[in-house]
């Protein structure tokens, strides 16, 4: 049995703010929703906005993802994988 | 001419009025549609659209209600998935709470009891109506108080926050083990506890009955031991006497027959000659068993005094020793001699003297002779062991092995008076270890013995 790494969608919404970057994080989520569900996929969200760290996790938790948000370099990376 | 300008006039001004009317209608729809989607915004705890930042053309272009609708569509999946799994698992806490031979109940924060398995019911609340259960307080129910009890496992629950458990709790001249555990919500905050009575009852009754017999059990065993030892104490006494007191009458007659041949040879024929010295070699036969009587009741009189013994070294000198009494005879000695023990030295070293001779007897009529002394672990505990490639012994008569003046085989094959493993098992039982065989007929034996402390 070989464990595969799940592919990373990286979606840099960097200079956008609210709710722009809620609903372009839900396209992104959207588009791949089947390889994020089988987890084939992960999506790695970079943001500086700070409302987002809040509204992203709660919509991707409601859509059943598991979510970490970390800070570094005044950004923050927001990680979306089953 | 002036007619048809006229014409193409009222019909700009109607085209005009129309693209009006259109523009007004889009503009409303699109008013309408950015309404839409700041309400499912604001749903999602977001901003609404800003119109600097997406305008009317944006709006439908980028169609957030769309990317909105697809991810509730998304959602309302999830929530599908996850009420499904739900009712599996309230399935599954349904049927523990149906079928547990435990009483369950579940209170809120104010002590109220929310909801109870049969068991709980069968246990405390038989004469009871489901009305008047639910909703009353369990320190009413149960421990018939007027508030929470002192020893009460819910009030431990609620200022730990933590699991608490009572043993022995006793209710209705039952006798309990309860345990408590929150029940918490998604913000961390207690909602109530379940609370477990487990009636122990019987089985506090059969361990109290348990303890009873033991007590009584241990009692006849020191007793009947007592009894033993002083029995034992006896019986080796009286070897011991008897061993002394037969020497004399051995030496009047070892040395009357030793007088009779030395002054009346001349006078006795052939036949009375070899009447003397049979006479004289069964005194000497005799004279070495009550030595040996003698030795095996000097064992279980003495007290064993335990000093860190070089065990490996001993069996050396031993084997050094043997291979003196017939250089000639070839015997291949493996002796770990490193080993270490803590036992009584000069009791181990009569074990090692006994199980190493008789190696050394039995391996007197085999070609190439090997005698080994080693440990092996059994359970971490040292096990020392003396092999050898001898005669052996069938498995058969094993048990014969370390009795008193038991042997295996006949004097004229292998000389000994049977009383050398009777005295190392005693030796043994002293140290509070264990000795056994492994043999085979021809193939030769292995002797194990512990010494029950603490060994290298």
């Amino acid at each position: 049995m070989t464990a595969t790494v799940p592919r990373t969608i990286e979606l840099d919404i960097r200079g956008q703010i609210c709710p722009s970057t809620l609903l372009v994080a839900l396209r992104e989520m959207n588009n791949n929703i089947d390889e994020l569900n089988s987890g084939c996929a992960r999506l790695f969200i970079k943001t500086d906005n700070r409302d987002c760290t809040n509204t992203i996790p709660e919509a991707a938790e409601n859509m059943g993802f598991q979510v970490t948000v970390s800070k570094s370099a005044g950004a923050y990376t927001i990680l979306i994988f089953k | 001419m002036a007619t048809t300008t006229h014409e193409t006039v009222t019909e700009l001004d109607r085209l005009r009025q129309e693209n009006e009317h259109l523009r007004t209608r889009l503009s409303l729809k699109n008013a309408y549609l950015r309404n839409k989607v700041n309400e499912l915004l604001d749903v999602m705890g977001t901003k609404p659209l800003r119109a600097e930042e997406l305008d009317d053309d944006m709006l439908l272009e980028m169609d957030p209600l769309g990317i909105i609708f697809n991810s509730i569509r998304h959602v309302l999946a999830n929530l599908k998935e996850t009420n499904a799994q739900l009712y599996l698992l309230n399935e599954e806490t349904i049927a523990i709470f149906e079928v547990a031979d435990v009483g369950i109940m579940v209170i809120d924060n104010d002590y109220r009891v929310q909801a109870y398995n049969p068991k709980m019911k069968e246990l405390f609340f038989q004469d009871k109506e489901a009305s008047e259960i639910k909703g009353d307080n369990c320190f009413h129910l149960l421990c018939l108080e007027s508030g929470p009890p002192e020893q009460c496992v819910c009030s431990n629950v609620f200022c730990s926050d933590g699991i608490s458990r009572i043993r022995g709790k006793k209710l209705r001249e039952h006798v309990f083990d309860v345990a408590a555990t929150p029940l918490k919500g998604k913000d961390g905050l207690t909602k109530g506890i379940v609370v477990v009575y487990n009636d122990i009852t019987v089985l506090q009754q059969a361990q109290e009955a348990l303890y009873e017999i033991n007590a009584q059990l241990e009692q006849r065993v020191s007793e009947r031991t007592a009894l033993l030892q002083a029995t034992n104490k006896e019986l080796d006494a009286f070897a011991y006497s008897v061993s002394h007191d037969l020497r004399a009458p051995l030496r009047s007659l070892e040395g009357f027959s030793s007088a009779l041949m030395e002054d009346y040879a001349d006078k006795l024929d052939d036949t009375g000659k070899g009447y003397l010295n049979r006479i004289q070699a069964g005194s000497v036969k005799m004279a070495k068993l009550i030595d040996a009587l003698l030795k095996l009741s000097r064992v279980t009189r003495s007290e064993l005094l335990r000093t860190p013994v070089k065990i490996g070294e001993m069996a050396a000198e031993i084997a050094s020793e043997l291979q003196e009494t017939d250089p000639a005879r070839e015997v291949e000695f493996r002796i770990n001699a490193g080993l270490t023990a803590v036992a009584d030295g000069a009791m181990i070293k009569s074990v090692m003297e006994n199980l190493l001779n008789n190696a050394w007897k039995f391996t007197s009529k085999t070609g190439k002779a090997l005698i080994e002394f080693n440990v092996i672990y059994e359970d971490a505990q040292p096990v020392f062991f003396v092999k050898d490639n001898g005669v052996g012994f069938s498995m058969e008569y094993v048990n014969r092995l370390f009795g008193a003046f038991q042997r295996l085989h006949r004097n004229d094959e292998f000389e000994g008076i049977g009383i050398g493993l009777a005295t190392v098992q005693r030796i043994i039982i002293l140290h509070g270890g264990r000795v056994w065989a492994v043999g085979e007929e021809g193939k030769g034996a292995t002797f194990y013995f512990t010494l029950g402390g603490a060994d290298l």
